[in-house]
């Protein structure tokens, strides 16, 4: 098994499960107050410790760390939680760059139909927000938004977003700023001192799954969605997660940059041989290496479909991802692809791959060869071609593109 | 390996039957469009004499289950008569293929939908409409 789909998730490194077996076998008390029992309160010196060394990853106070189930329930508490503390208040419109991960974009959307007002920012077409569109918006007197939400860096097209110009825009102007860095957390440095909520994970950096943290700037106002204790200075009811978060920060300690240097040395081996072994695909998200995630490569390759290379490749052991409509469970291309102003005929072709330490230059290799060849077999049997497309767009510029767009149409087939 | 597909639907995307095109076909059917996802053209070589389709070519740009059902819908047409071929239904195809995920039924649509526009486009260079078969 060849797997290189590790911005979707990691393999758990053995030392991180090593760590944590203890609290699963011997300390299995919560962690209690100062003055419970020796389990609780070694229960307790381990979370503070976990604490302290996730904190110290980003440059925070171990008090403004809030651990949570993981990047869902982080995003859904920063944007709920700041929602629903201003309920009362005149203003509530919410901002996220149109880019942004769905637990954020889909936390929007049940705002939305609570009666708060939402903007998508607007992007380029590397997927970086339009800084006029967000200065418009955060600029505004009669409408200030409660919230601005962007990535740090996006899963679908590696965009590395600069944090620090954002969130100084967003200042300027007293908006405070979320940030969503769940996939560049330990891979690229975020002072996050500079923002006012991030969202952290465990499961891309070779942790375990189902634990995650959000940073909260002392003093920002958040209603709490978990009721039920003085858990996470009472901020999250529930017992703590212990050998989630022990993991957490055992694997955030071990995902040093060295890591990062391995990583990205393959990803750019991979890009090299992709360039030189498979013709007509173009990059999504920056073209600069520099401004991606370092972990990650991705494309849309011309004329064949997403889902028919991921499962040829997965019939010969090699795990990629796609952004294809068709492997949708809504059958809709990827809201980020369409956002960076892609068609869907050519999202249609994307393949993402997000490589880990545990992979090689030969799986690479090998990645690449299976890839051409699949690709070579997919076209032969496409009707689409670069005579077929310059077509399709005469068709779309006369606007006489036939309309039977049977995606839209599944409903009526249970018959 | 744990697929959403059965096995049969995986044979067939895995060695696709009648997959290419005819020269000089005496039907041609093209459906989909690209912003939808899917593409496929349907070529046929009938004999005028007999109705019969003799030889049939497909090229399908789409997911698995519209290389698959491409396939199944062609091997089944294929010895038929146009009247029968027409005759051919989503769910004939879907039943052949052991089932589609719910999602992926429009795939067989497309397939079906292909092979009729073929046998129209056919009937019309014959000089003869649809409802003369239907
Ligand atoms: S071809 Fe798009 S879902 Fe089947």
């Amino acid at each position: 098994m060849v797997y290189l789909d590790n911005n979707a998730s990691t393999r758990v490194d053995q030392a991180v499960i090593d760590a944590m077996m203890p609290y699963f076998t011997d300390i299995v008390s919560p962690p209690s107050s100062d003055y419970g029992h020796s389990f609780g309160v070694e229960a307790k010196t381990a979370l503070d410790s976990a604490r302290e060394i996730i904190a110290s990853k980003i440059n925070v106070n171990p008090s403004d760390i809030i651990f949570t189930s993981g990047q869902a329930e982080s995003n859904n508490f920063a944007i709920k939680g700041i929602a629903y503390a201003n309920r009362d208040k005149e203003e509530n419109l919410l901002v996220a760059s149109s880019v942004s991960h769905s637990t954020v974009l889909d936390s929007l959307k049940t705002l939305e139909k609570q009666g708060f007002s939402v903007i998508l920012l607007k992007v380029d077409s590397e997927g970086f927000v339009d800084r006029d569109h967000l200065r418009e918006i955060v600029s505004s007197t009669n409408k200030r938004p409660l919230l601005v939400s962007v990535p740090h860096g996006n899963v679908e097209i590696g965009t590395l977003e600069n944090i620090e110009e954002i969130a100084s825009i967003c200042h300027e102007f007293n908006v405070p700023i979320h940030v969503e860095a769940t996939y560049s957390f330990c891979k690229v440095p975020l002072d996050a001192s500079a923002t006012d909520m991030t969202t952290i994970t465990s499961h891309l950096i070779h942790g375990p799954k189902g634990v995650g943290a959000l940073y909260i700037r002392k003093g920002l106002k958040l209603q709490r969605l978990i009721d039920g204790g003085l858990q996470e200075n009472k901020k999250r009811g529930g017992t703590e997660n212990l050998p989630g978060i022990v993991g957490f920060a055992k694997a955030a300690e071990l995902y040093t940059p060295e890591i990062n240097k391995i990583t990205q040395k393959l990803r750019d081996y991979l890009w090299n041989v992709f360039e030189q072994k498979i013709p007509d695909f173009q990059v999504t998200g920056p073209f600069d290496r520099d401004k991606r995630l370092p972990n990650h490569f991705s494309v849309v390759i011309s004329y064949v479909e997403g889902e028919s290379i991921l499962l040829h490749l997965d019939i010969l052991d090699f795990m990629i991802a796609t952004g294809s409509a068709c492997s949708s469970k809504q059958l809709k291309a990827s809201h980020v692809l369409s956002a960076i102003g892609l068609p869907t005929e050519v999202s249609h072709g994307s393949v993402r791959v997000g490589v880990s330490k545990f992979n090689t230059q030969e799986e690479l290799d090998q990645f690449v060869n299976h890839l051409a060849s699949i690709v070579a077999r997919l076209r032969e049997m496409s009707p689409m071609n670069a005579e077929f497309m310059r077509e399709w767009e005469e068709m779309k510029a006369q606007g006489v593109v036939p309309k039977d767009n049977h995606h839209h149409e599944f409903e009526d087939l249970e018959e | 390996m744990a697929h959403i597909y059965s096995k049969e639907v995986m044979d067939l995307f895995m060695n696709p039957k009648n997959m290419g095109e005819i020269e000089n076909p005496s039907g041609l059917g093209k459906v989909g469009n690209p912003v939808c996802g899917d593409v496929m053209w349907i070529y046929l070589q009938v004999n005028e004499e007999t109705d019969i389709i003799e030889d049939i070519k497909v090229k399908t740009f789409g997911c698995v289950a519209a290389i698959a059902t491409s396939s199944k819908t062609t091997e089944m047409a294929k010895g038929k008569t146009v009247t029968e071929a027409y005759k051919i239904t989503k769910k004939q195809v879907a039943d052949d293929l052991g089932g589609l995920p719910k999602q992926k039924m429009h795939c067989s649509n497309l397939a079906v939908d292909a092979l009729q526009r073929a046998i129209i486009n056919y009937l019309e260079k014959t000089g003869r409409s649809v409802e003369e078969i239907d």
